[in-house]
């Protein structure tokens, strides 16, 4: 006597049209962990850095508007925004990729020279030699040259690579924001 | 024992490319160096993904990007070298994630440039894993 084998299989239907929309929602929630992550890391003078972050779908935003905005208008007092949330619900091309980036002119530098200090790289060469209130100093015995400024500094801290540092913690949660986005639509 | 960084090294001075050095680069115009900044080990298995930069260093724009094109050709073989396939940190792949960035002129005025690779290594013999 032969036995069969019935295998029931169940396709859910709603999983199939949603998937791409699921798993670009679960890398968007990574994305978003990441800035999280990459927080307390990240220079600090004015704020404009930490609030430029940005994570979008499909491709980069326009760098410009996101740092105008995140820099705000400090003349009049203006206070620049955070850029995290401004892209939730945009989609800026149809590429299945999610985007995490900082939008200013020394963003670049910072990630990528690995060799700054905090407050060092506000006290560079070509800025020493433009800094108005600020003068160079230099003891004989040691050849140190040391930055004396009138005003106490604001605190600068963080340092090079905040997010390549922050994205493989963001990324060992992806598995929890996947189940988060499932219930979230009711997919099992 | 030879380590990661000793063989990324290795790779890029073998190319032909002179003043490659490893973790700082001195004083010097022209130069390269290669620098380990992030580890991520598997949970797992003895394995772990190491990232390194390669910054580059030249008095002008195009020798420092020729410069960094010279080193990323270097590390894109077609096949790994021998030194890389064999023993304690085997490098399962090496992978650069970018191609050379300029980053604009350090405090004496030299132009940088830089690329960072991902290189997937084990850290246990090639048998036992």
């Amino acid at each position: 006597m032969s036995k069969a084998t019935v295998v029931e299989l169940s396709w859910d239907k709603n999983a199939e049209d949603e998937l791409v929309d699921v798993v670009m929602e679960m890398l968007w929630h990574v994305g978003q962990e990441t800035l999280r992550i990459a927080q307390n890391n990240i220079p600090l003078e004015t704020g404009t850095l930490r609030r430029s972050g940005t994570v979008t779908i499909g491709d980069l935003p326009d760098a410009e508007k996101v740092f105008l905005d995140a820099f705000g208008m400090p003349k009049d007092g203006v206070v620049g925004k955070w850029q995290r949330d401004r892209f939730k619900n945009s989609r800026f091309g149809e590429a299945t990729s999610v985007y995490v980036s900082y939008s200013t002119p020394y963003a670049l530098w910072l990630h990528e020279n690995l060799k700054w200090k905090p407050r060092d790289w506000k006290y560079s060469y070509h800025k020493r030699k433009n800094v108005a209130q600020g003068y160079v100093r230099q003891t004989k015995r040691w050849g140190f040259e040391g930055m004396y400024y009138k005003r106490v500094p604001k605190p600068a801290v963080g340092g090079p690579k905040w997010l390549s540092n922050a994205l493989p913690i963001a990324w060992a949660k992806r598995f929890q924001f996947l189940e988060y986005v499932k219930q979230k639509r009711g997919i099992k | 024992m030879r380590t990661l960084v000793k063989a990324i090294h290795q790779m890029i001075a073998d190319s032909g490319l002179d003043n490659v050095f490893m973790l700082d680069a001195p004083e010097m115009d022209e130069c390269t160096a290669v620098i380990p900044y992030a580890s991520t080990p598997y949970s797992d298995i003895p394995i772990s993904d190491e990232s390194f930069q390669i910054a580059s260093r030249a008095k002008t724009y195009e020798s420092v990007m020729s410069r960094s094109w010279r080193a990323l050709h270097a590390l894109t073989p077609d096949v790994l070298p021998a030194h890389m396939r064999s023993g304690v940190q085997y490098v399962l792949s090496l992978r650069p994630i970018q191609t050379p960035t300029y980053i604009g002129k350090d405090g004496s005025g030299r132009h940088e440039a830089v690329f960072n690779v991902d290189v997937t290594a084990s850290w246990a013999e090639k048998g036992r894993i």
